[in-house]
């Protein structure tokens, strides 16, 4: 099953009224819309808000999403069209200019590198908490982990692909990889629950 | 009660990582909806790819509760919608086997294609019991090939689950491979 | 005397333990012995199949007649296949090759169809759980989870209706890798009747300008096949034996081997190659093994790991030695 098709059948859940299948979608796409919108509206507390409207909006809609395009890309659409009638409201211009283009899935918006105000020193150091903590838990890892997950994330091999590269079975790097994750999940753990107002 | 707790999660971040097929990844998402547990997990592994990608630059609360309070709050939102179904012509067929294992199971002997008598001028044959090693009259058309296993299988006994379901399973089975 | 009421309550609270776990074992067993019993009421529903990454609708409908079960059975995609049984018999329609297959159906001539009671023998192999209350297809189901009590064997759920206790979902599935291999769900059902029998009994008798092949094997003895089996494999046992005429239009000989729960098949063909080979494939919770020895084709299958039948297949020797 791919990424789109376990998307697809989150949504075919959700819109068959199962909430919690929408979450999984909120927790996995929440921080790419955030980082979206923080592009284009400078106060972190409006992006915030800006998240929420747009998954809200995308459950409301999401019988209109026909699945010709992947989820995310029809939820980036929502993100910047909720982004630019909350400015045309506020009558200000985004903050920096979004182009969206054409591509095989649909569209995607091209991210532009400008340091939004949502970087405020507090998020930042949060930032670097979990990034460090991330960078200490994988340095820690045995390394035939660590391979496995980098080839993974990093890389964006398949299983088959880091089976070939490391000279094991697939069934080893599936629980390599697993393993790997548990071991930096439970590293950050006390981070993730300790924050205040469960911050990520 | 979920099934063994030690791979669970396993399976759970092989289908986030697109490694997990048909009914395992169908059954792993169908769980991972009702198990907080694993949306939990589900939620971590994410974090922890953005963060390896140096994903993370904007981190901000967990929104995941509070949207879902103002969806509740907003209900009745949605109307309960049947899954669509796929068109048919897209609809994998079910084979008794990948073609080319098909091919190498027909290539050798006593799997060939089942030839069954009939008699002159198309009639059908008065019902006949096994006769001990009768030769074969060559029947060039219709071939019932291997889902003759799959016939006697399903219905001499109980297996493939009970009552309606078990012909059910076995009826999935006898499309030809041709 | 503190000390003996203490323990008088000790032992009351254990009695009451002991007598509510043997209560609640006694509930599942009566939940699967009525899901074993031939259904006693009508119903009709749309039955999604779920095979390895392969789905599959059909419609279902089953009505009594004059005591005895009929069942039709409807393929929703592409060629309208379709099963039709009406007591001792079944039809399979194939419109693809214009072809009708005659069987007996389960349960007919003396072959085994989970008879009542049998919930004991499913016990010496399987672990019963309860799933508790749940809903299926809209409808109050109660589960129960079948755990292997060791690897010959895969684990099932079954979804009974709390009505009728027809099984609405049943699911198989796999200790290591823990995953569903199978998944058959109703994603409607009602009960009673949506069709008069008549209309069935007019369906099973149509079609005759199509080809119709008898698959009826008779029953015959162990010392009619020429084979034996030594030991099975733990809790199973030899439950009949039929002769048909098969694909190759030789007499196969199939036995039919189960543990209460799952019942295997082992065809035997007579085969004039010389060489030896073994393939095994799975097709969602089925497994096939074929094994090719010289002058002797042999096929196992059925809901267990490929294992299993290889120590079916491994356990069948040809009488006298040879």
């Amino acid at each position: 099953m791919t990424n789109r098709e376990i998307d697809q059948q989150l949504v075919a859940r959700a819109r068959q009224g199962d909430k919690n299948a929408f979450g999984l979608l909120v927790s996995k796409y929440q921080r790419k819309v955030q980082r979206l919108l923080s592009r284009l509206v400078r106060d972190p507390a409006e992006v915030e808000d800006l998240t929420q409207e747009t998954f809200i909006k995308a459950y409301r809609a999401l019988d209109s999403f026909r699945g010709d395009s992947a989820f995310y890309t029809w939820l980036y659409r929502i993100a910047i069209n909720t982004a630019k009638n909350h400015l045309m409201a506020s009558n200000r211009r985004p903050a920096v200019s979004a182009t969206v283009h054409e591509t095989e899935e649909g569209e995607t918006w091209d991210e532009l590198d400008t340091l939004s105000d949502s970087e405020t020193p507090e998020n930042l150091l949060l930032t670097q908490e979990i990034a460090q903590t991330v960078e200490e838990a994988i340095q820690s890892l045995p390394e035939e982990l660590r391979i496995a997950i980098t080839l993974r994330e990093l890389e964006g091999l398949s299983y088959e692909e880091i089976a070939q590269v490391m000279g094991c079975p697939i069934g080893t790097v599936r629980s390599r990889i697993f393993r790997a994750r548990e071991a930096i999940a439970h590293r950050l753990r006390p981070l993730l629950d300790t924050a205040p107002d469960r911050r990520w | 009660m979920m099934r063994d707790t030690k791979t669970t999660p396993e399976a759970l971040s092989a289908l986030i990582d697109g490694e997990l097929d048909g009914a395992d990844a169908a059954f792993w998402a169908e769980r991972l909806a009702s198990d907080p547990a694993l949306s939990g997990r589900w939620a971590a592994y994410h974090l922890i790819g953005e963060a390896l990608r140096g994903e993370l630059a904007t981190p901000m609360r967990d929104l995941r509760a509070s949207i879902l309070a103002r969806i509740d709050a907003e209900a009745p939102a949605l109307a309960v919608v049947p899954l669509p179904r796929r068109p048919a012509a897209n609809e994998p067929r079910l084979r008794w086997m990948a073609t080319a294992a098909a091919v190498a199971v027909v290539a050798t002997a006593g799997w060939a294609v089942w030839q069954a008598p009939r008699e002159a001028g198309g009639e059908a044959l008065p019902l006949r019991q096994a006769a001990a090693d009768a030769a074969p009259q060559v029947q060039e058309e219709a071939s019932v090939d291997e889902r003759f296993y799959w016939v006697a299988y399903g219905n001499a006994h109980g297996a493939n689950g009970p009552g309606s379901l078990r012909y059910a399973r076995v009826m999935a089975q006898t499309r030809g491979t041709h | 005397m503190p000390v003996a009421r203490t323990l008088t309550v000790a032992l009351c609270l254990a009695a009451v333990l002991a007598a509510a776990s043997a209560r609640a074992a006694e509930d599942l067993q009566r939940w699967v012995e009525r899901a074993l019993a031939p259904a006693a009421a009508d119903y009709h529903g749309t039955v999604v199949l779920q095979i390895g990454d392969k789905m599959q609708t059909l419609r279902v409908t089953h009505l009594l007649a004059d005591g005895k079960p009929l069942e039709w059975v409807e393929v929703l995609e592409g060629a309208p296949r379709e099963t039709i049984r009406i007591g001792d018999e079944v039809r399979c329609f194939l419109p693809e090759d214009r072809v009708v297959l005659i069987d007996r159906a389960a349960g007919a001539a003396g072959l085994s169809y989970h008879p009542v009671g049998s919930v004991g023998r499913i016990e010496s192999s399987y672990r019963l759980e309860s799933l508790g209350m749940d809903r299926v297809a809209g409808r109050e189901v109660f589960g129960v989870r079948f755990v292997p009590r060791d690897a010959l064997r895969f684990g099932q759920d079954w979804w009974i209706d709390r009505e009728s206790a027809v099984v609405l979902k049943r699911v198989v599935w796999e200790e290591t890798p823990a995953r569903a291999l199978e998944t058959q769900t109703f994603s409607d059902f009602h009960l009673g009747a949506a069709t008069q029998t008549a209309v069935v009994r007019q369906k099973f008798s149509s079609r005759s300008e199509w080809r119709h092949v008898d698959l009826r094997g008779k029953s015959v003895g162990a010392s009619e096949t020429g084979w034996e089996f030594g030991a099975l494999p733990s809790g199973f046992q030899l439950e009949g034996i039929l002769q048909r005429r098969g694909p190759s239009g030789k007499t196969v000989t199939q036995w039919l081997i189960g543990d209460g729960l799952v019942t295997v098949s082992v065809f035997f063909e007579p085969w004039e190659g010389t060489e030896t080979s073994e393939q095994v494939e799975r097709f969602g919770a089925t497994t096939v093994v074929r094994r090719q020895d010289p002058g002797a084709l042999r096929t196992a299958m059925g809901e267990v790991p490929s294992a299993t039948l290889q120590a079916l297949l491994a356990a069948m020797t040809r009488k006298g030695g040879s």
